[in-house]
């Protein structure tokens, strides 16, 4: 029976002891944090990414705090979210716009034009040094998968060579975009947005010679365009101004090659109920 | 004495590798290879903690744990969770930047078998109080050691070209067998 008493008396004396030491610990040792930090903390995604520049969600809301730094800086926050921390912080919600990934380029395994064979890292970044890729195209996708690899959010699947957006688990946080060596991957707005998906601001003739789909520069969607939306930009692609865009999808069927996206969701990215409901 | 010390210090880092040769801590050491920069940061978490853990239940057990050695494994575990706690709580207030550092790990390293395992061996080779130091210093050096090996070949696999189905982890259990199968050269390094 000895050891029983003995047993339970250190147990008990150890338990005591850290107890006491912890709750004690605590209070001397408490650091004041914020409300607002804390707050905005609970509220930002949590996904401790760092594409904001910061060194994770907790350093941010340090910052949008203490140095009055943008929360919209966090493209990872859903709406909802990003609304109530505003409020918290007494900005208009309206400011928002959120982004997402498109490829400027088509050109998959089946209608690329390739002028080497390239065997080594397989990373974009690298093959842009060792003779800018194998594909003929200079502006194009390379299709190694660096931004499949880079997306903290595995939203991105390499298939036929190209990356494929999956918009339910995107977050718009442009790692993508940013990583990319080529420039190909455009942020456009989540909801509207119209766009050539074609990089190369090349002549029509020597973009033929390049690739099977590309844009060849023949200004067919800007003729066909009932409402002005179509107009080159200065390097030569068209461009869409999606305010005055009445979704005829003309410039969408009498392109040529095919390389014109447009689309409109009706949903808006803010969710409609009034500010004063969304307070925390 | 110092070539006694000596010898723990490079049995326990090299000869006697945690990871390698006793395949104690195998969780965590895939878990945070991912990248030289998270495992220099455990790295040096664990070297830490390690060493302090091991004095004080080494203070624990000498002094009130005579015939009491069943409870070992129960009072263990608690004095290790209860410490990490207070030196975070502490270093939370005071050394701010260097909790940044170890961040995540620190909490992480309460579970960590290895913590535990070395203070096991410790009680059953008799060691003194400054021989389980080093003992303590020694593993988790070689625990360091590995986990910046693994990290750095991981580094380099995630960009080479790698046959489909070994894709993944496939390819880190192979390359960890084969450091460890290198690690086995060590053997006899010390009588």
């Amino acid at each position: 029976m000895n050891f029983i008493i003995k047993s339970v008396i250190l147990m008990g004396l150890l338990s005591i002891i850290f107890g006491i030491l912890l709750s004690w610990f605590n209070k001397i040792f408490e650091v004041k944090v914020d409300e607002n930090v804390s707050k905005i903390l609970s509220l930002l995604a949590g996904a401790n990414c760092g594409a904001c520049g910061y060194g994770g969600c907790e350093a941010l809301a340090n910052a949008i705090v203490k140095e009055g730094v943008d929360p919209t800086k966090c493209k990872v926050t859903n709406g909802e979210n990003m609304t109530k921390i505003l409020i918290t912080i007494g900005k208009n919600p309206l400011s928002i716009q959120k982004l997402k990934p498109v490829l400027k380029c088509v050109a998959n395994r089946f209608f690329e034009k390739k002028r080497a064979l390239y065997q080594g890292v397989e990373d974009c970044r690298e093959t842009v040094f060792a003779f800018n890729g194998e594909k003929s195209c200079e502006y194009g996708c390379i299709g190694l998968g660096t931004c499949e690899r880079a997306c903290p959010f595995d939203a991105i699947k390499m298939k036929d060579g190209l990356p494929i957006f999956d918009y339910d688990k995107c977050t718009g946080c442009g790692i993508c975009a940013n990583i990319c060596p080529r420039n190909v991957i455009e942020m456009v707005n989540w909801n509207e947005f119209g766009i050539v998906m074609c990089n190369n601001p090349k002549k029509g003739i020597d973009v033929r010679k390049e690739c099977k789909r590309g844009c060849i520069k023949c200004g067919i969607c800007i003729k066909v365009c009932p409402t002005n939306a179509v107009s080159w930009s200065k390097n030569g692609i068209p461009i869409f101004d999606m305010s005055k865009c009445n979704l005829c999808n003309l410039c969408v069927e009498k392109c040529p090659t095919y390389v014109i996206k447009i689309q409109r969701d009706e949903v808006l990215l803010l969710v409609e109920k009034e500010p004063e409901e969304l307070k925390v | 004495m110092l070539s006694n010390l000596l010898k723990i210090i490079i049995s326990a880092a090299i000869v006697d590798n945690m990871v390698f040769i006793r395949y104690i801590a195998l969780c965590s050491y895939v878990g945070v290879t991912n990248s030289i920069d998270a495992s220099i940061g455990m790295a040096f978490a664990v070297i830490f903690v390690q060493t302090i853990a091991t004095a004080i239940t080494w203070i624990i057990f000498h002094l009130f744990m005579q015939g009491l050695e069943f409870l070992e494994i129960i009072v263990f575990i608690f004095t290790i969770a209860a410490l990490v706690q207070l030196v975070e709580i502490y270093l939370k207030k005071n050394v701010p930047s260097l909790y940044k550092a170890m961040g995540i790990y620190l909490p992480l390293i309460t579970t960590n078998c290895m913590i535990l395992a070395v203070t096991f061996i410790n009680i059953d080779k008799n060691y003194t109080f400054i021989e389980s130091l080093v003992y303590a210093l020694g593993t988790s050096f070689g625990y360091g050691l590995a986990l910046l090996i693994l990290a750095g070949v991981r580094e380099r696999l995630r960009l080479s070209n790698i046959p489909k189905f070994f894709k993944g982890y496939p390819i880190v259990f192979t390359s960890m067998a084969l450091i460890a199968i290198a690690f086995l050269g060590f053997k006899g390094l010390i009588k």
